[in-house]
């Protein structure tokens, strides 16, 4: 068990180093190629946290995303002298406030209704977004914006004019997000959420208040997307209505589910490998989300449990040869 | 004896089909309260309505000296009454000791604390043990809830009710679908995890209630005909006639 837990640990810190370090053996588009890996994988989690962990299928999740990508691009286009990482918490906590006034009317409504619902909703921000032209552009999008210099304490200023710093921005703020979220579901609010899924009725039974936890879980998982959604309009330096509509959406279920739904690692698997797809197939076809589709298609009708169930599957296989082994030894 | 809780006058209809017909009877401290009656007579309708699954129409439910008409189900559950299910109601995907965990969690009001790991919890975690051992499922402890055997899952429903530490327990067919030695088991069960608890139960199995209950009420048709101790509910002609039918000489 222990030693579990260690292998664990160096294989996080290898991944970890391998990540930071990449800037200096990556060139300046597969760079960006990761730094999309890693918001995607943030807004893969958030969606992850709903629907595998509380066992609501939200499509609309993109809504949050959204608000917190024109938040941030809106702040830093009129809010004189703004730092970045003000416009970034700006970002992230309008999603908040934009999903916990929505909660008041999610938190009625479960199942089919619930997933419906989610999709209005993402309608009506989108059409928002398309609509109110002098806030957000329409559809020609909001651009035109500089990302201020990152000012850190004892470090001085850092710009924002090379890939590989708005990468490092982009990394540290997705890993601490990322392992928030991970402690979260160490504490009994994590078993409060997850409860959820697992049946409300003998929640409510033992004393736990389902539309608080319900209330509570839409805010965090509005505020992770919202995060993710200003990280976009850091690293595009623009933001247009792809980033609140549908298909956003459904990048992001079908990341999670290709991943593995109800695990913490399989949503940022499934956004890699999704983003690796979409970066090596749309080179050779305009087709690629039909491979893409087949995969989606296979892994739901043979294996549920995503690509995190594959590596899991082989990890305990290798795991156990092992104990075979020494036990045999002995 | 004080009485802990109180039905009186309970009425209740389903979008107008009626279903009780002024319910009474009391439960004192304590006690081992038996619900019985025919199938349909309505005694999950009189659960539903203690536990604020159901606000009944008419009639009030007192538990400890309080009108709890309206409350609902969770606060029910934090004020000390607990309930298991007919049907299996438990947390199927994760183990037997995360189910145990939740149930105390709760209990212990640290539903929403979001800066301790619960592994780190030593108060929780040598209490799931506890009840564990309790269970006899302790070396199920890492088994998820759902690849349990049906006794051990009706074992769990149990244990997660009295991990509540409640003051009124009220228990739906524990022994539904159990054979005559699973049934024994858990009775053996029960009496032993209700150690001075009040409880209502609801039970088909005869020899069960007169086995366990201190007084029994008997519902039909949504009221109660007869509502005493056990030798008294056996020789009550009313009683007779609902369980044998009229006319029938025994």
């Amino acid at each position: 068990m222990m030693k579990h837990k260690r292998i664990n640990l160096i294989v996080a810190i290898v991944i970890l180093g391998i990540l930071v370090a990449a800037p200096f053996f990556l060139d300046d588009v597969p760079l960006r190629l990761l730094t999309e890996m890693c918001y995607m994988a943030l807004f893969a989690v958030s969606l992850n946290v709903l629907l595998g962990y509380g066992g609501m299928l939200s499509f609309g999740h993109s809504a949050y995303f959204g608000v917190g990508a024109y938040t941030t691009a809106i702040a830093l286009l009129h809010i004189q002298g703004i730092g970045l990482i003000s416009a970034i918490v700006i970002g992230g906590l309008s999603a908040l406030i934009i999903g916990a006034f929505f909660a008041v009317f999610l938190i009625r409504v479960s199942g089919t209704a619930f997933a419906m619902l989610t999709m209005a909703i993402m309608q009506i921000c989108f059409s928002i977004a398309l609509k109110w032209r002098s806030v957000t552009g329409g559809d020609d999008g909001l651009g035109g914006f500089e990302i201020p210099d990152l000012y850190i304490p004892l470090i001085g200023k850092i710009d924002m004019l090379e890939t590989a710093h708005i990468y490092w921005l982009v990394l540290v703020i997705v890993v601490i997000m990322l392992a928030v979220t991970w402690y979260l579901f160490k504490t009994p609010m994590g078993r409060t959420i997850i409860l959820l899924r697992e049946s409300t009725s003998r929640a409510s039974f033992l004393g736990y208040q389902n539309t608080m936890t319900k209330f509570i879980l839409f805010m965090y998982t509005a505020l992770l997307a919202g995060v993710a959604g200003s990280l976009f309009t850091v690293f595009q330096e623009f933001v247009s209505t792809g980033s609140i509509d549908i298909f956003r959406s459904i990048d992001a279920i079908l990341m999670t589910v290709i991943g593995g739904v109800g695990t913490f690692f399989g949503p940022i698997l499934g956004a890699i490998v999704y983003l690796f797809l979409q970066d090596l197939l749309s080179d050779i076809t305009d087709r690629w989300q039909f491979f893409v589709g087949l995969l989606f298609i296979a892994l739901v009708m043979w294996y549920r449990g995503g690509l995190m169930g594959i590596v899991t599957w082989v990890k305990n296989r290798f795991m156990e040869e092992n104990h075979l082994k020494v036990a045999k030894e002995k | 004896m004080s009485e802990i809780l109180k039905l009186d006058g309970v009425e209740h209809d389903f979008s107008g089909l009626k279903v009780l017909f002024g319910v009474n009877f009391y439960v004192e401290e304590g006690e081992r309260h038996a619900l019985i009656g025919p199938n349909g007579a309505g005694k999950t309708t009189v659960f539903n309505c203690i536990t604020g699954e159901l606000h009944p129409r008419k009639g009030s439910v007192l538990y400890k000296g309080n009108n709890i008409v309206g409350k609902h189900p969770f606060q029910n559950a934090r004020n000390g009454i607990a309930r298991s299910f007919q049907i299996t109601n438990i947390f199927w995907n994760l183990t037997v000791r995360e189910n145990l965990q939740s149930s105390i969690l709760s209990r212990v009001r640290r539903r929403f604390n979001f800066w301790k790991r619960i592994s780190a919890m030593d108060d929780v975690n040598r209490e799931a043990d506890h009840i564990l051992g309790l269970l006899n499922l302790t070396e199920e402890a890492d088994t998820p809830a759902g690849l349990l055997a049906y006794g051990q899952q009706r074992a769990l429903e149990i244990g997660l009710t009295v991990s509540l530490k409640p003051d009124l327990i009220l228990l739906d067919e524990p022994t539904a679908g159990m054979s005559k030695e699973e049934t024994h088991h858990a009775v053996r069960l029960i009496r032993s995890l209700t150690e001075g608890i009040s409880m209502v139960i609801i039970e088909h199995d005869m020899d069960v209630i007169f086995d366990l209950a201190d007084r029994i009420t008997v519902l039909q048709y949504g009221e109660v005909i007869c509502s005493d101790v056990p030798s008294e509910v056996r020789n009550n002609s009313k009683v007779r006639e609902a369980y044998l039918g009229e006319d029938e000489e025994v």
